[in-house]
């Protein structure tokens, strides 16, 4: 039997549109962490957070930070990463909502990175400072110096020349905020998703 | 002004005439007494100023801002103050005449005559004389200038500084008083001991450990000379004064003066050295030399090298003061190279986020655009060499600093020596041992043996040659593999170990980078190897393959980026990994900071061994 011709090119169109679509999200899948990759993921992560509640981000917050003093707790930090990322997992993977869940993901991501960066913002003498000298709870006298700590990431960022981007537009603030934490941890000692994460936390919760 | 211009014209005029006729008519002087003694006294201090070089201009320079304040206007008030005060703008009392005698005016006093000249003074309100006298402003100019060159002798920086601090010291001296009985016993405990002194004091701790009060011994205590709180100031100044003559009577007795005639007479042998020595501190000379030769160009545009090179030679503090953990370069930059190498060369040796510098950026040299065979040539003759990179003055230099260094521990050495002979010559004398004699010669027993130890210590510490001053090789090649040379040189006396290294062009940026840290480091220190043992990572044991590639797959799953990101804290590219050079964009957040860190702590611990600065 004799296949006519514009059968085997609509064949073939199809053939090339699957390959494309399928190399498109191997792409992503295979290399995250290419600059644009990451900048669709920032913009996706501020969205979650607009998505959001603030209680529901504190509420993940606190979880996490419990999980870290107990049920995390380790010296070896490869493990303590791992029992994180799966206690996260775990806790977004209840969630029955699609879009609630992805945003889940994406939010506690940023807290379990901000909770692996607490000692370094806040190193083992400001912390016993601290803990000498605050009269309330310690918990909330860490949350605050962290925060002030992540308020002047974001202040040098806002500083710096960038493109001007509406409120909205993530993904142009995605750009900016990637650019300038490639750069603030190149000049500064400190770990590209710290930045990040602070960042995203600070703008995330100010809303 | 006008009637002294005319006066002084007409004067002129009767000495050139007087000047033909030879028979020197033309002398009449008849001064009043104000101007001159201005002038005389002017002249004193300003010859004052000029024996003692104060009138130098480097030294007036030198006066700070306050000092000269103070002196402009200390002079102006007492130049102004003694101005009005004698009356030096009225015409003068007296005057002075020296003229030959026909010519004194009746009824002066003449002081006396030699030959046909006679010296004479005269009242203004009985002998009507022509007197000249300098106009007011002049007057009053001398005066205030008196005072001026008064004030530059008698002040200076370190003595206005005194002055200044004299108010503040009296205040002091005023509370300074021994402390009471009171205060010395309750001494307050060690900072954080309070809880242990507590529990010490109700019984749960069997003993103070670390914070049981210091016992002191009571032969170590010192009367304090102090004053007593209850001490009348004239009891307080008799004790002083007392003692102070005491100390000169001691001087005197222990032979002192000898001991510092001999000390003296020895540093005046050695008087080149010493001048040598405060020459070499006083104009910063550099304290080593080290030089890489390569034949990369240099990273900036002539232009820029120039610029830096005239402009701006102490470029490099800040250069690497400031150095960020990687360098981004585009792709097509011809440069690329030799500016990882500057970075890297940064990064090992001058940093100092990672550790304290192990060198001072300006006692270093890369020589840019070099012949790749300059390190063989070096080995024939390096002189030559040196001389040709404009360097040789520089590595003479270093090389006679380091004999200076020697040659002024000697001399401390044998000051010492001198110091303890006569110590022990004059104790053999004095048998008569009582105990202050005792005190005093414990006291220079220790200090001389204080003296020693620093001085053995210094010797010590004085870096070899050949560790203050080094060259390199650093040879792009296209060659792959091609093993790298050593050549014994040997400059002024002295074995250097000259290394030649050698690598291969690299494309890959972060590949470029880890290789130039490798190669360059091994150049710089051939004994420096970066294990696992010295690496930060977590786990040091051996990571076999399936290990680093579950780390790679778990840096491809598409959700929780950031956090997955923190398994490249374990990933130590210093040690292999090439899969994290290999991803695209893996490298722009990988924590280079971690790694980078420990991997120069670690070459500079190695590095400061063999290397250092006198």
């Amino acid at each position: 039997m004799k296949k006519s011709p514009l059968r085997i090119n609509v064949f073939l169109f199809l053939c090339s549109l699957m390959l494309t679509l399928m190399a498109s999200s191997t792409s992503y899948a295979e290399e995250p962490y290419l600059q644009q990759n990451r900048v669709d993921y920032i913009s996706k992560v501020l969205q979650a957070f607009s998505e959001t509640p603030n209680n529901k981000l504190f509420n993940t917050y606190s979880y996490v930070n419990v999980i870290e003093n107990n049920n995390c707790r380790s010296s070896l930090s490869d493990l303590k990463v791992e029992c994180l990322l799966s206690y996260a997992k775990n806790s977004c993977g209840e969630i029955r909502n699609t879009k609630s869940k992805n945003n889940c993901e994406l939010y506690s991501d940023i807290i379990v990175v901000n909770k692996l960066s607490e000692k370094t913002f806040v190193n083992r003498t400001e912390r016993y400072r601290m803990l000498k000298n605050t009269n309330y709870d310690f918990r909330t006298a860490m949350s605050n110096r962290l925060q002030q700590k992540y308020s002047r990431i974001v202040t040098e960022f806002y500083l710096t020349k960038k493109p001007k981007c509406d409120d909205k537009d993530f993904n142009c603030l995605a750009k900016g905020l990637e650019e300038f934490c490639l750069d603030y941890t190149n000049t500064n000692s400190l770990s590209w998703q710290y930045c990040m994460s602070a960042s995203i936390w600070f703008i995330g919760i100010s809303k | 002004m006008k009637r002294l211009y005319t006066r002084l014209k007409s004067n002129i005029e009767t000495s050139l005439s007087g000047i033909r006729g030879a028979d020197y008519d033309f002398v009449r002087l008849h001064i009043g007494t104000n101007s001159l003694s201005l002038v005389l006294v002017l002249l004193i201090c300003l010859i004052t100023a000029y024996k003692i070089d104060v009138l130098n201009w480097s030294y007036l320079k030198g006066i700070n801002t306050d000092l000269a304040f103070v002196i402009g206007l200390f002079s102006i008030i007492l130049g102004v103050g003694f101005y009005n005060f004698w009356q030096l703008g009225k015409k003068s009392l007296y005057t002075l005449h020296y003229t030959k005698t026909k010519y004194i005016p009746e009824g002066v006093n003449i002081l006396f005559t030699y030959k046909s000249f006679s010296f004479a003074i005269s009242n203004k309100t009985k002998v009507k004389a022509d007197t000249v006298e300098l106009p007011s402003v002049i007057r009053q100019l001398l005066s205030i200038s008196i005072f001026l060159s008064f004030a530059i002798i008698a002040l200076d920086n370190g003595e206005f500084d005194k002055l200044k601090k004299f108010p503040s010291e009296i205040l002091q001296a005023e509370g300074d008083f021994c402390p009471n009985n009171e205060d010395v016993i309750d001494a307050p405990p060690k900072a954080g001991c309070e809880l242990i002194i507590r529990a010490y004091k109700l019984g749960y701790a069997k003993d103070l450990g670390i914070c049981e009060p210091k016992k002191i011994d009571p032969e170590k205590l010192q009367v304090c000379q102090k004053r007593r709180e209850d001490e009348p100031y004239l009891h307080y100044m008799s004790r002083l004064l007392l003692s102070s003559i005491d100390k000169q009577i001691a001087f005197f007795e222990d032979n002192k003066a000898k001991k510092i005639e001999d000390k003296f007479r020895l540093q005046v042998k050695e008087l080149e050295i010493l001048k040598d020595y405060q020459r070499y501190a006083i104009s910063a000379a550099p304290r080593a030399s080290h030089h890489i030769w390569t034949n990369l160009p240099y990273p900036e545009n002539k232009f820029i090298e120039q610029y830096r090179k005239y402009f701006k030679p102490s470029y490099c503090i800040e250069q690497f003061q400031n150095q960020t953990n990687t360098v981004r370069l585009k792709k097509d930059d011809e440069r690329r190279d030799s500016k990882t190498l500057e970075h890297v060369y940064g990064q090992l040796l001058f940093n100092p986020k990672s550790r304290d510098s192990v060198a001072f950026c300006k006692e270093y040299k890369i020589h840019w655009n070099s012949q790749p065979d300059t390190c063989k040539q070096f080995a024939k003759n390096p002189k030559a060499v040196l001389k040709e990179s404009k360097v040789l003055a520089e590595v003479e230099l270093v090389l006679n600093r380091h004999d200076i260094a020697n040659s002024i521990l000697s001399l401390d050495e044998k000051i010492q020596k001198i110091e303890s002979t006569s110590v022990s010559s004059v104790t053999a004398e004095n048998n008569k041992s009582n105990s202050k004699n005792k005190e005093n010669k414990s006291a220079t027993n220790t200090k001389g043996k204080i003296v020693k130890a620093k001085i053995a210590k210094n010797k010590q510490q004085i870096r070899k040659k050949n560790e203050l001053v080094s060259f390199q090789c650093f040879m792009q090649t296209d060659e792959k593999r091609k093993k790298n040379l050593t050549n014994n040189v040997k400059l002024d006396n002295t074995k250097f170990l000259v290394r030649t290294g050698y690598f291969p062009k690299i494309d890959n940026e972060g590949d470029s980078q880890i290789s130039m840290y490798k190669e360059f480091s091994k150049v710089l220190e051939n004994r420096f190897h970066y294990s696992k043992l010295k690496s930060r990572s977590d786990i040091n044991v051996e990571q076999n393959l399936a290990e680093s590639k579950d780390d790679a797959e778990l840096l491809r799953a598409p959700s929780y980026l950031f956090t997955r990101l923190e398994k490249l804290k374990n990933v130590d590219i210093f040690l292999g990994n090439p899969w994290v050079l290999e991803r695209d964009g893996l490298l722009d957040v990988y924590p280079y900071h971690v790694h980078l860190q420990n991997y120069v702590k670690s070459f500079r611990s190695e590095y400061s061994e063999s290397r250092g600065r006198l």
